[in-house]
Formats: C-alpha cells, structure tokens, sequence
C-alpha cells in the first residue's frame, strides 16, 4: 500500500513526450521505453515531486470528471495504489516525505 | 499499464509523418580521417552554442523524443556537455554518436550525468593496424577498446557499429566477439556512401561482391543476430522508407534535411520561427514523402533483386541525379542477398527431394 502522504518523484533519467494522449516514457536506467494510457498519462503529467499521492489521485479524478468520464471506476484509488507500486518496481519514480 | 507498444507509436508515427527523432551533426570537426566518411564540410561557420540551444528548444515544440548528438565527432566540440545538459534539461533523451576515441573515464562519467540514453560507437576492425588504417589515426582502435570500457563501467548502454569494408570484411567475426566481451549491442553495415558533396571516393572501400554474397549466407547469420535474408514485405503497400517521416538531419550549419542521406534542405534552424508548421507545410519535404511512397512500386519493382534492396532516394540522387534512379552500391548489396537467398531455397529443394527419394 502507497502512503498517500509520499511524495512521488520522476526518476532523473526518464524523458517523456505524450503521443496522442498516451505518455512515452524513455528510462536511461534500463533503456526501456514505457508507453502509459490515458489514465496513468494524467498520473504521470502530476508528478511533479511536490503533490502527494493523494493529491494526485484528487486531482486524475477531478479532471477525469471534468472531461466528461460518466462512471469513474470505483477501483480507481486500488488502481492508481497498484500504478504507483508498478512506478516504482521499474524505478520510474522515487519517493520523498514517508518512509515508503 | 501498458495500453499500446512502443512498436505501435512507431507504426503511427510513420504514418502520420510525426517525428520522433532529430539527429544533429554538432560540427563537421573530427579527429579522425576516415576515407569513407560521407560528411563534406562547406566551410561555413558553424552554429554557436545558443543557436543550438534555441535550436533545441523548437524542436521540443515539434515533439520529438530523441535528440542524437553526431558529427564530425561531436565530442571535439568543447560545449559538447553543455549542449548534452541542455538536451537533457527539454526532456529529451539523448543519444551520441562517437568514434570512441575521447571517452576517457571522466568523459564517460559525464555521459552517465547527462543520462545518456544509449551511445553508438564506430568500430573499423578487430585489430589496431585494420582500425587505425582505416580511421587514419595510429592509436585509435586502443582509445576506443579504451572508451567503451569506460562507458560499459558505467553502465551506458553501448552499440558498436561497423561499416563493411574490403579492409575489415574478414574480421568480422573478432569484431562480434569484442561487442561480446564488453556486452555491447553489434550491427554491421553493408552500405558504403558516397560523400555528402557527391564524391564517390568512399566506395572504393566497399566491401567486395563475393563477400557479401557471403554475409548474407547462413555462414554469417548470426552476425545478422539471426535474421534470414527475406523478402521486403513493403511492395507496394508501404512507403521505402521513413525519410521526412519519423525523423529529420541538421547540420552544423544549421540547415535541415529529411534524413541523414537526403540532403534536401527544408530550413535552417537558425531562422525557422514555427517547425511544427513547417514541418507539415514544407514541399521539400512533401515531395520526398511522395518519392519514398513511390519506390517500392516503380524502381524496386523494375529491378531483378528489388525484392532485397534497401533503396535510398537520397543517395541515388546524390549519385545518379534522381531519386529514382537504382545506384551501384544498393543494386550491389541486393544481388548479394537474391544469390544468399536463392542459394538457400536451392538446398533447401535439394535437401526436400532427397528425403522424398529416401522416402520412396
């Protein structure tokens, strides 16, 4: 479980460009290209290494309301909770303000 | 997570001509003297560090990806670092391309500052006295043995690159095995070009009929990382190639070109205020959109190995005058591939009706 107090951080080597809604992420660390959808673009875009989890994860579902999405997944916060996990697992993001 | 490939972006970024990659020949300068290099400095004043990094920052509105950092040798410009950290500090991911022959510890470190992406490194031989003859610099093959043992300690992905030539066609092999001592990636480029001003010089270097016959055999497959020599699936239904597509060539000049071999100029950098407009308004480069398109179905199509060519519209027309027109060089390295493939297919017949006749 992410502490949603964490602040989560682009790792430094990442390069990004968002290809029809979709995030490209080229990592230097592995030489691997990461492409995000439209949900976990939003995540990426916020991460900016001063929002916390939560206040991303407040701000995908306000502007996932705000584009208009009728049912916005009941799932989303265990989704987002797994996305940030998946994030770090690969080294995408690090981690500042909690322990995590 | 993953909704799309990467090989997906790619396929639609070809179709919709959106580019993702721009490679920059940051200076004609070079410490080495290689006989088949392609570049043919104008003597034009290069581009000054801020023009390049006002350059960069209208490439970061087209949205590209990739910046590759080339020459000359890149590494001879003393910004060379302080572009990279510029490319870098836009979000992009860097690539360079290098003769090697700088990298010392430090430099290697600093590429791993700058989070280099992935570095391409030129090998001409397995040996100094092949390398050194070729690049014209005693004591090069050693800086660059060197240089990517320096980037492989820092764990910067590394890709050794060889252009086949008549002077190192058989030691092909070694060189496979030094990528493989150090961990690097290894491609072998069959194609010797002529030079950017039309001199065909370099291609007297090129590597012999009969050799490439040769590589193109199962003997040298695996140096081919495993690829059967096949025919292009692209006949008339793709274009030849992703020339004015995917990605684009500025030289240190500043002027832009659709890729690295057609040297069309469609703008300079210095001048150019809207790129992103440019770039789909331009008609240099719609019309060579349009002779890419056409290849496949007219000059590979009238050629008796058009099936195997990797056909380039910017060479030919450096050659021959026309994009369209067929070149020695390309029509010499299909032919090599249609007698490796033919061969193939006749032992393989071969071996088919002798198991039949065993079998009757």
């Amino acid at each position: 479980m992410v502490d949603p107090a964490a602040i989560p951080r682009r790792h430094r080597s990442t390069a990004t460009r968002v290809i029809d809604a979709q995030a490209v992420i080229a990592f230097a660390e592995t030489t691997m290209v990461q492409i995000l959808n439209d949900v976990g673009t939003r995540v990426w875009n916020l991460i900016d290494g001063k929002r916390t989890v939560a206040e991303i994860a407040g701000a995908v579902r306000g502007q996932l309301e705000a584009d208009g999405y009728k049912s916005i997944p009941a799932e989303l916060d265990t989704d987002l909770d797994a996305f940030f996990g998946e994030l770090g697992a690969q080294g995408l993001i690090t981690w500042s303000g909690s322990e995590s | 997570m993953e909704t799309t490939t990467y090989r997906d972006i790619i396929t639609k970024s070809f179709v919709e001509s959106r580019p993702l990659n721009a490679q920059w020949e940051l200076t004609f300068k070079c410490n080495h003297l290689c006989g088949f290099c392609y570049n043919a400095p104008s003597g034009q004043r290069e581009l000054t560090t801020a023009e390049i990094k006002r350059g960069l920052e209208k490439i970061r509105e087209l949205g590209v990806l990739y910046i590759t950092l080339t020459g000359g040798e890149a590494m001879v410009r003393p910004d060379f670092f302080e572009i990279c950290g510029h490319v870098r500090h836009l979000d992009f991911a860097l690539r360079v391309y290098s003769n090697g022959y700088l990298i010392d510890e430090e430099k290697a470190r600093r590429l791993k500052e700058v989070d280099t992406f992935e570095i391409e490194i030129s090998i001409h031989g397995a040996r100094a006295e092949t390398h050194d003859r070729l690049t014209g610099i005693r004591g090069s093959f050693d800086r660059l043995i060197a240089g990517v043992g320096h980037l492989r300690k820092q764990r910067i992905r590394t890709i050794l690159k060889c252009p086949i030539t008549r002077l190192n066609q058989d030691e092909l092999r070694e060189i496979w095995d030094i990528a493989r001592f150090f961990e690097c990636s290894m491609s072998f480029d069959p194609v010797i070009m002529p030079r950017d001003d039309g001199d065909r010089s370099p291609l007297a270097l090129s590597a012999t009929k009969e050799f490439l016959v040769r590589f193109f055999s199962d003997e040298f497959k695996v140096l081919r990382h495993g690829a059967d020599v096949k025919k292009r699936d692209d006949m008339g239904t793709m274009t030849n190639c992703g020339t004015g597509k995917v990605s684009f060539t500025i030289d240190p000049y500043g002027n832009i070109f659709p890729c690295v071999a057609w040297r069309r100029k469609w703008a300079n950098i210095k001048d150019v205020e809207n790129l992103a407009e440019l770039w789909k308004s331009s008609e240099v480069l719609k019309q060579v959109r349009w002779a890419a398109e056409q290849i496949p179905q007219t000059t590979l199509k009238q050629s008796q190995s058009g099936e195997f060519c990797s056909f380039c519209p910017g060479v030919a027309e450096r050659q021959t005058g026309s994009p369209f027109k067929m070149y020695p060089q390309a029509e010499a390295v299909a032919d090599a591939r249609l007698t490796a493939y033919t061969t193939k297919q006749a032992a393989q017949a071969v071996n088919t009706a002798n198991r039949c006749i065993k079998h009757a």
